[in-house]
């Protein structure tokens, strides 16, 4: 990613590294941002490019953002398990969603999404009623339905 | 009482929120701070615990015991992970809570680890793929999205 921000000119490339042992040095970086700060950060960014955390998928949903996912793998010790894979694969459908298997997929992908200028319609701020009225029935103590 | 991890775990839980409007609800995280729209006084910071750092648990569930006797929760909902599990679990054991489990959206093809240590422990277990949905085990009830 560093790389890539070397080579486009004229934008500004914002990263959240975690504890991630390389720093930067093409692009403005700290380790954690504050979960407000995250999403208005989101909220004013054209592109954003993660790992296929459901937690990022989610949050660039909820502003109708592009988003490039590149999964974390356990083979590569990213990750416990590679359930990454399996949400790259179950919302790779989305609208807006942009999966790239391998690295090398990855400068592809987010080309793709820099010139798909469509709209990516936002997902609801909250998860749909049904569930939503389900829960709630479990957490007043009233019998839910069958 | 809701109590959940950080990461996409607390964006799920945030998402399901509104089921709770207007009733009495304390919130468990990993993060010291609360989210903006959270009443301080609410919110409780416990460590976290992953299985890359399990010694942790025992401290979470210190902090647990302490929170559950303060709050006595009527009931206890998480979407995850370890410390959900362990509050779960304490609320369960010391006020007898209904506990709510809510296995993570990124788990599609196959239950969490904390998912199905957390069986025997919620009143309902829920996942949020209809596939992974079993006759006298998980239930599908819907997702977050």
């Amino acid at each position: 990613m560093d790389a890539w921000a070397a080579a486009v000119d004229g934008e500004e490339v914002l990263a959240q590294i975690g504890q991630g042992s390389y720093e930067p040095r093409n692009m403005t970086w700290m380790r954690n941002l504050p979960r407000s700060q995250y999403s208005d950060t989101v909220a004013r960014a054209d592109l954003v490019i993660a790992h296929a955390g459901i937690g990022s998928l989610i949050v660039a949903g909820e502003y109708g953002k592009p988003i490039v996912v590149l999964p974390r793998r356990a083979r590569y010790g990213e990750h416990n398990n590679d359930h990454q894979v399996d949400t790259a694969a179950r919302l790779g459908a989305w609208r807006g969603v942009y999966v790239a298997d391998t690295e090398a997929q990855l400068g592809r992908c987010i080309a793709q999404a820099r010139c798909s200028s469509a709209d990516v319609e936002a997902l609801e701020k909250t998860a749909p009623a049904g569930f939503l009225d389900r829960i709630r029935l479990f957490a007043t103590g009233e019998k839910t339905a069958p | 009482m809701v109590a959940t991890s950080d990461g996409g775990h607390w964006i799920q839980m945030r998402r399901i929120l509104p089921a709770f409007e207007g009733l009495d609800v304390c919130y468990v995280g990993v993060s010291p701070e609360p989210d903006a729209d959270m009443s301080a006084a609410r919110y409780y910071c416990v460590r976290n615990a992953t299985r890359r750092n399990p010694h942790w648990f025992a401290v979470i569930v210190w902090q647990l015991v302490r929170i559950v006797l303060k709050e006595r929760p009527d009931v206890v909902v998480t979407t995850g992970a370890g410390p959900g599990l362990m509050a779960l679990a304490v609320g369960k054991a010391l006020v007898r809570s209904r506990t709510l489990w809510i296995d993570s959206v990124a788990n599609s093809e196959r239950l969490s680890l904390s998912g199905w240590l957390a069986r025997p422990i919620a009143d309902v277990h829920l996942v949020q793929w209809p596939h992974l949905a079993r006759p006298n085990g998980p239930e599908y009830w819907g997702a977050v999205f």
